[in-house]
């Protein structure tokens, strides 16, 4: 009470103020959000349902992009051999570095899209659990500069900064410019290799002028003028290999069917089936 | 009243200022909270998440819608926690990659619902790459626990500001430390306040003298305490020859005393007898020599013949009647020795005014203490 000699208005005006200041404080802390919540999930697939009720199972499809992703989920859907056997289509576009020999041992997946040497890295034996179902040919791929006509000599490669994926599968981008370099007797130590992790950096940045050199198929279109040298034009696209155990042919051929437009990404190649009998 | 009425509405104003400020404060933080969390989710999971998803794909438009469906459907999951509960509904979506505008059936929805913001998000892939998008974050605002927790809040802080007691003036602050040092009671210090607060404006004028006496001793704790209990008034005591003003209590020499009292009762007459809104009366005017009031000096006589008045200055009233010079002399002694009491500037307000009469060039004099304030006891 002794303390109340003190208390002027200076005082009283301090205090009031300070009782403001601390329901202030109190009005934030308690109105802050804690905690936020979102699913755990990934980014890299579709699904969509085939209507067929009570239907639980589910037709499972690794391709190596987005590219028409959903189209092909939902051409699948509308399919009536498939809604028969499925509930439940699921298109994936999981990266392709992410692919493990336990998937392929306990088949996860009814489709697979990638090269069948990386499959038979993975599990060897790969072949006792796959197919191949589909698979396109004769691709192009090119030496790509803004600059001037790639040349395979050493003086030209000399000082060029060259873009590759960090992908070591990567046909286009990893494997065949290191076998053309290779080939061409030219020391790729001595070179200025720079890994990207994915192709649209990789592209971006080519445009930008940070790199020199790419390899590119035909399938890329760049907005600037390019000047390309073949490097390959009978380069191996990758497969399509399914399930052995989905042996019914008409679920094959919905499988083929729905693939197939993808051959666009190759546009003039040859698309080749490799079912047994032919489709409709 | 009009106190009561002015004290409930500052503190109206008080509550009403706080449950504005403490709604605006609760919406604001949790929206930027919500954004922080949101921020934190895209830079942690949401935009690695896009960045694995897009990396082998051309950036066309229909694969971009294809993955953006994927992220705006798994992103309907995402759900915001507060002790209140201030954010009923949150709603995040993706609206671009890159330069590629997202068109989701989301959108439909959400302009114009609650409060929105606009997220744009640059990560960087690896060392070389940068993937960007933007995201829209609309909030709905949960009105009832808004209101409960800003109105409770602002009830809590309006009554305990309500309930701090009143602030003391610089003056009454002195006045508690003297008190105190004195060793008064802390409560009978408070009543001692409580009574000098209701006092009219001269009051500060009055604390300093209470101050300046009790600290010099010619004041002690009780006379003050009495003091304090006593109204703005001056009584006289013809009995014993002092007056009280405001419960302090001043003895005066018996002669001026009497002197004092006729001032005093010409005020009060005249306005006992004048009920007019003019307040100019009470004035004596000093005689000329051999001239005296006969009125003004049978009542002096009066006074002292009935009270104990000096026989000398008697005789010489019976004499001579009020002479000037008299007059002039008991005034002043009257005017020291109150002002040894109560210090000048107390004094002064219950001591003499002057006008000069024009004519006769000489002075009329009353007290300038106002008529009501002038106490005869028994009359």
């Amino acid at each position: 009470m002794q303390l109340l000699r003190f208390w002027s208005a200076r005082m009283r005006r301090i205090v009031v103020l300070a009782t403001f200041t601390a329901f202030f404080a109190i009005s934030i802390v308690t109105n802050m959000v804690s905690h936020a919540t979102l699913a755990e999930a990934d980014y890299y697939r579709t699904t969509c349902q085939t209507g067929s009720s009570g239907n639980s199972s589910q037709l499972s499809v690794l391709l190596v992009t987005a590219h028409q992703a959903s189209d092909i989920a939902s051409r699948l859907c509308q399919s009536d051999p498939i809604s028969q056997a499925y509930g439940k289509v699921e298109v994936s576009w999981k990266p392709r570095t992410q692919l493990s020999s336990q998937e392929l041992i306990t088949e996860t997946y009814d489709v697979i899209w990638s090269r069948e040497h990386v499959l038979i890295g993975l599990v060897p034996d790969f072949r006792d659990y796959y197919d191949p179902l589909l698979h396109f040919d004769h691709y192009s791929v090119y030496w790509l500069s803004l600059q001037s006509t790639p040349v395979l000599t050493a003086e030209y490669f000399q000082e060029k900064r060259i873009g590759v994926l960090a992908d070591k599968n990567s046909h286009t981008h990893y494997l065949i410019p290191l076998q053309s370099l290779q080939r061409a007797g030219i020391d790729t130590h001595s070179l200025e290799l720079i890994h990207y992790q994915d192709t649209s950096t990789l592209y971006q940045n080519f445009q930008s002028g940070d790199i020199d050199l790419i390899t590119g198929g035909t399938s890329y279109t760049s907005p600037s003028p390019v000047y390309s040298t073949l490097i390959e034009d009978d380069a191996i696209a990758a497969s399509f290999y399914v399930r052995q155990a989905l042996d019914d042919p008409a679920i094959r051929c919905e499988l083929v069917q729905a693939i197939s437009p993808l051959k666009a990404l190759w546009q003039s190649n040859e698309l080749h089936q490799s079912v047994a009998q032919a489709c409709p | 009243m009009p106190v009561i009425s002015s004290s409930l509405g500052r503190h109206l104003t008080i509550f009403t200022l706080a449950l504005l400020l403490f709604a605006a404060s609760g919406i604001a933080t949790s929206l930027f909270s919500a954004r922080w969390h949101v921020d934190n989710l895209l830079n942690t999971r949401i935009m690695p998440g896009l960045v694995e998803a897009t990396r082998y794909s051309l950036m066309d438009d229909a694969t971009l819608s294809t993955i953006a469906a994927r992220v705006n459907n798994e992103l309907q999951s995402l759900s915001f926690e507060s002790w209140p509960g201030t954010l009923s509904n949150c709603a995040l979506a993706l609206r671009s990659i890159e330069d590629t505008f997202i068109q989701t059936d989301l959108q439909a929805e959400t302009p114009g619902r609650g409060f929105h913001q606009q997220l744009s998000v640059t990560h960087e892939i690896g060392q070389q790459g940068t993937l960007s998008a933007t995201f829209a974050l609309d909030c709905l605002i949960a009105p009832v626990p808004v209101s409960i927790m800003s109105v409770a809040l602002a009830l809590m802080v309006t009554s305990l500001i309500a309930l701090l007691p009143r602030a003391y003036s610089p003056q009454q602050r002195k006045l508690l430390n003297i008190l105190n040092d004195a060793g008064l009671e802390w409560q009978d210090s408070q009543s001692v306040l409580q009574h000098l607060q209701k006092n009219d404006p001269t009051s500060l004028q009055w604390y300093d003298f209470l101050i300046q006496r009790i600290q010099s001793g010619a004041l002690s704790i009780e006379q003050l305490v009495s003091s304090a209990n006593a109204r703005d008034q001056i009584v006289f005591h013809h009995q014993r020859q002092s007056v009280s003003i405001r419960g302090i209590e001043v003895a005066l020499s018996r002669t001026p005393y009497f002197y004092y009292a006729l001032y005093a009762h010409q005020r009060y007459d005249d306005a006992q007898r004048n009920f007019s809104a003019c307040d100019d009366n009470g004035w004596i005017l000093n005689p000329a020599s051999g001239r005296a009031n006969p009125e003004h000096t049978r009542l002096l006589l009066a006074l002292m013949q009935e009270h104990g008045g000096h026989q000398k200055a008697i005789k010489e009233l019976e004499a001579h009647g009020v002479r000037a010079k008299t007059m002039d002399q008991n005034r002043n002694k009257v005017k020291e020795e109150l002002t040894k009491v109560l210090g000048e500037a107390v004094a002064e307000q219950y001591l003499f005014e002057t006008r000069r009469d024009p004519r006769t060039g000489r002075n009329h004099y009353r007290l300038k203490t106002d008529a009501t304030k002038i106490i005869f006891p028994g009359q």
